[in-house]
């Protein structure tokens, strides 16, 4: 084992945290968070060649590379959807479909009625990648009216069919489930990266407020009730980078454990991060309460980025039935 | 960034798999059921025969000059195994030390008879009124000629009963600094003024506390130099072990799925959410403690790693084992060894079990403050007057 960057991954971590810092700073992140969306942002970081990562065809890689950048995304509350998109140009070119240029994400839970429900980015994509049934589908149509989210995502519903969308059924039955599966939980396992930075970021901002601030005449981090929360958290933050980090590794390996790390890392880094969230607010007393402080954006795109993939219960279920030998 | 496994570790694990399903006997485990001490000779000497005890020390010192990262594979696999092998870690934990801080004469006396597996050591740290503040221990060491004389009790000096020598810290200057007055000996279980008495616990396992009334050593049972014990003891924990706590969660997984078949409740959706965390928090155990020992292997200590590894590992241990113990009912409650318990009584006795993991080797509370402090730079909470 060697948890060390290798020199070309330290190169793309490094080069994504400087830009996302400076570009997706907090009043960035404010400015754009009613629309959910930083269109100057999507503009540099697909210029930079963030959705060309995780896009090749020839071998598996590159996901190991796109978890180092949805950590760097996640830890600035980037507001586009990184990892919707670069899971869904990798299955387009699995598929060999051509999509044009625009902004095309995936769907991460399988279409209801034919739409969509709620999918990251939905009211900006100019199409949406999905499972309709036993159909996987490309559809080009309208972006959704975005209802307002909890986690500033641009979340929208998008309708699959009708007269106003351009469908392309890219697969059917089983291989339709199969890439479907495929891409869902490469989402799992590069938003558990994103997760992960979150619950990193935040945890630095509480514990910067828990040394700065002082009640009862001492810094509150000296208190043993503040301070060993925040131990726990940096346990199960770090805890977070690693599960992530290794099923993106297992899966650019081509192990066949990859999926069910994936399932381990995105359950826990959801998890962990919406904890980071609350307790960071906590940790800033009133103040955290308050829309002024940073600590509630962090709250909410935790809460929201875990809730994308439905009630987390069911997670839990599906990694307990994978262990016990009933895969499903 | 690799997070392959060594095939040359690997082939380790699958030796000491191997060990084990032909040394770890019914008899073994029935006979550390029966008498409570994690401990057992002939498969004590059955480690000794293969070279494991002292395997990671280098080969001038009569070890393999194994990775020390092979220790952890060893010790996870006796874990996970549920091996008795307590007193081995406990030895290697001081015998290291010597290894570093011994007279020659004291390695030459310990290090060999150790490595054969006829020689066991007992840790003699925590007093009746010093616990995680081990600095204010009270026995007391005084000169008398060319040696010393002890007096005082040490509490949870497990295994003392088939040990050789107590690792004993003991107050040389009680006009020093807190700190400062300590110094460590080795004190021989034989020697005259020594005595015992056994102490149960919940687990099963049987510890002891030990009684030193005027005991006499020589000088040469001083390890490190007067009034530097609290060095030594600094020293020995680094050697506390961390990795074996994520092959406990394994075990408890293992049990679960096993009882689970065996009950026809493999689509019981309370069942699988409570396994689905557990095996969750057993992945992210395994990979704490596989940080902190890759971290050991490179010029970085580890040793806040280690630390976060460990009260990770043990926290979920005791929430798991009463969670997987509450999926099984009401059955749960009947104690191992009856009939029908769940899991032949597994999950009960981990459940058990666990309740130590988060108070040896240091307890959740310090060790939290000291990933605190050390790891986040937080400011150093404010302690009592005792405090250095």
């Amino acid at each position: 084992m060697d948890l060390e960057l290798t020199p070309d991954q330290r190169d793309v971590a490094t080069a994504f945290a400087r830009v996302l810092a400076r570009d997706s700073s907090i009043d960035r992140v404010r400015a754009a968070e009613d629309a959910g969306f930083d269109p100057a942002l999507w503009k540099t970081l697909t210029g930079m060649g963030v959705l060309d990562i995780a896009a090749g065809q020839e071998d598996a890689s590159g996901f190991v590379e796109l978890a180092l950048v949805a950590e760097e995304a996640g830890r600035r509350l980037a507001c586009v959807p990184l990892v919707e998109a670069a899971v869904a140009a990798r299955l387009l070119a699995e598929t060999g479909t051509t999509a044009g240029d625009g902004i095309v994400v995936l769907a991460p839970r399988p279409a209801e009625g034919g739409v969509a429900v709620l999918t990251p980015a939905g009211a900006v994509a100019d199409a949406v990648v999905a499972l309709d049934g036993d159909e996987l589908v490309l559809a080009h149509g309208p972006a959704g009216a975005p209802p307002g989210d909890l986690g500033f995502l641009a979340a929208a519903d998008r309708t699959l069919r009708g007269a106003d969308v351009d469908r392309r059924v890219l697969a059917s039955g089983d291989r339709a489930h199969a890439l479907w599966r495929d891409a869902r939980d490469r989402w799992r396992l590069a938003t558990a990266a994103a997760c992960a930075g979150m619950a990193a970021q935040a945890l630095d901002i509480a514990v910067r407020y828990a040394t700065e601030r002082h009640q009862f005449g001492v810094p509150i981090g000296s208190f043993q009730a503040i301070a060993h929360p925040l131990a726990d958290v940096a346990m199960a933050g770090d805890g977070a980078r690693l599960v992530a980090r290794e099923a993106a590794w297992r899966h650019d390996h081509g192990l066949a454990s990859w999926r069910a790390a994936a399932a381990v890392a995105f359950a826990h880094a959801a998890e962990t991060a919406v904890r980071a969230g609350e307790l960071c607010l906590h940790v800033h007393g009133g103040y955290g309460y308050t829309l002024e402080y940073d600590a509630q954006l962090y709250l909410r795109r935790a809460k929201a980025t875990r809730l994308l993939a439905g009630d987390p219960d069911a997670l839990w279920e599906e990694i307990g039935a994978v262990t016990i030998g009933g895969d499903r | 960034m690799d997070f392959s496994l060594d095939e040359r570790a690997e082939a380790f694990r699958a030796e000491v798999r191997e060990f084990l399903r032909a040394h770890l006997t019914d008899e073994v485990r029935a006979r550390v059921a029966a008498s409570g001490t994690y401990h057992d000779w002939e498969f004590h000497r059955a480690i000794a025969a293969k070279g494991w005890i002292g395997a990671a020390w280098p080969v001038e010192d009569g070890g393999q000059g194994r990775d020390r990262a092979d220790m952890d594979i060893l010790y996870e696999e006796m874990a996970a195994a549920g091996a008795p092998v307590e007193g081995m870690s406990v030895t290697l934990i001081i015998a290291e030390t010597l290894r570093r801080a011994g007279t020659p004469e004291q390695r030459e006396r310990i290090l060999g008879p150790v490595r054969e597996g006829r020689l066991l050591l007992s840790l003699g740290y925590t007093e009746p009124d010093a616990g995680s503040d081990l600095a204010s221990a009270r026995t007391r060491a005084v000169r008398d000629g060319d040696g010393w004389r002890i007096t005082g009790q040490k509490n949870f000096t497990t295994h003392a009963h088939e040990a050789d020598y107590v690792f004993l810290l003991a107050r040389t200057d009680p006009q020093a600094r807190k700190h400062a007055g300590l110094t460590m000996f080795l004190v021989p279980t034989s020697a005259e003024g020594f005595s015992l008495a056994p102490v149960h616990t919940l687990s099963g396992e049987r510890t002891n506390l030990t009684f030193y009334e005027d005991v006499y050593v020589p000088d040469t049972a001083r390890v490190g130099a007067v009034g530097q014990g609290w060095e030594i003891v600094s020293l020995a924990l680094a050697f506390e072990r961390g990795g074996e706590f994520a092959a406990q969660l394994r075990r408890l997984v293992h049990a679960t799925v096993t009882w689970a078949h065996a009950a026809g409740r493999e689509g019981d959706p309370r069942l699988l959410r409570r396994l689905g965390r557990a095996v969750t928090a057993t992945e992210v155990s395994r990979l704490l403690g596989s940080r902190a020992t890759w971290l050991r292997t490179t010029e970085r200590a580890g040793a806040v790693e280690g630390a976060m590894a460990k009260v990770y590992a043990t926290e979920a241990l005791v929430r798991w084992t009463g969670e997987l113990l509450d999926a099984t009912g009401e059955r749960g409650l009947l104690n191992p060894g009856t009939r029908d318990a769940p899991a032949g009584g597994e999950l009960q006795h981990l459940y058990r079990e666990a309740q130590i993991s988060t108070l040896y080797g240091g307890t959740s509370e310090v060790l939290r403050g000291v990933v605190a402090e050390r790891h986040l730079g937080l400011p150093r909470s404010r302690r009592g007057s005792g405090g250095s």
